[in-house]
């Protein structure tokens, strides 16, 4: 009888001991199944802080985009203004002709190359920053009094043939 | 007007394009100061005349041209 107990009691030790370490394995494994869980959280944070950033980025590049296009046509448009000014043809198919006409008007030419002169340099100052002056934005006319005859399509946003 | 310079107007700016004494040849036909130039000197070799360039300096309309022509046409 003595014989049966202590087996039994050996089993019950040996049941409750396996329990124990059973137990404990499930808690490291716990443990280690938080600590790998934690670190995929701070990863997917990572990822979806990085995906903002690139959103971002993607956001920043198409507003960068937009501007050069707008820049790009800005220029076209002065590219083909001042074609016009210097190349320019009449109703009559004439292609103008600067030489000629500084060579039979030097006077009126020089003068109006001169004002030209001044007004690229002003366009200079725009395309490095310079803000446009109220009579620059108020322009309507050409013969508005802030009209630039070098750059109007920058100079003067109002003028209605830009 | 002056048919000579209407014609010449015409042939510059376009034949389409109306053109009264009160036109502003800059803000009314699209043209610029040297188109202004370009105009009074067709005008003078056509009309056989000289129009002293101090005197075209801050023209605009067609109304100063015709001021202009008679001026000189007479004076020639």
């Amino acid at each position: 009888m003595f014989k049966v107990k202590l087996i039994l009691m050996l089993l019950a030790l040996g049941v409750a001991g396996g329990g124990f370490l059973y137990v404990k394995n499930l808690q490291a494994n716990l443990a280690i199944s938080e600590a790998n869980n934690a670190k995929l959280e701070t990863g997917i944070e990572e990822q979806k802080k990085l995906m903002a950033q690139r959103e971002q980025d993607f956001e920043a590049q198409k507003k960068m985009y937009a501007e050069l296009q707008s820049k790009n046509a800005t220029l076209e448009k002065e590219r083909k203004f001042l074609e016009t000014r210097f190349n320019k043809t009449n109703a009559d198919g004439q292609v103008r002709d600067l030489g000629d006409l500084a060579n039979k008007r030097p006077i009126s030419v020089e003068r109006i190359l001169n004002k030209d002169w001044d007004m690229t340099i002003r366009c200079n100052e725009i395309a490095q920053g310079s803000p446009l002056t109220e009579l620059e934005v108020a322009v309507k006319l050409k013969t508005d009094p802030g009209y630039n005859s070098m750059c109007s399509p920058t100079a003067n946003p109002n003028y209605e043939a830009n | 007007m002056n048919d000579t310079v209407l014609d010449i107007l015409k042939g510059h700016f376009g034949r389409d394009k109306e053109i009264l004494p009160e036109t502003n040849m800059l803000n009314d036909l699209g043209g610029d100061d040297l188109d202004v130039v370009d105009v009074i000197m067709q005008i003078e070799e056509q009309l056989s005349i000289t129009i002293p360039e101090d005197e075209t300096f801050d023209i605009q309309t067609v109304q100063q041209v015709l001021d202009l022509v008679e001026k000189h046409n007479v004076q020639s």
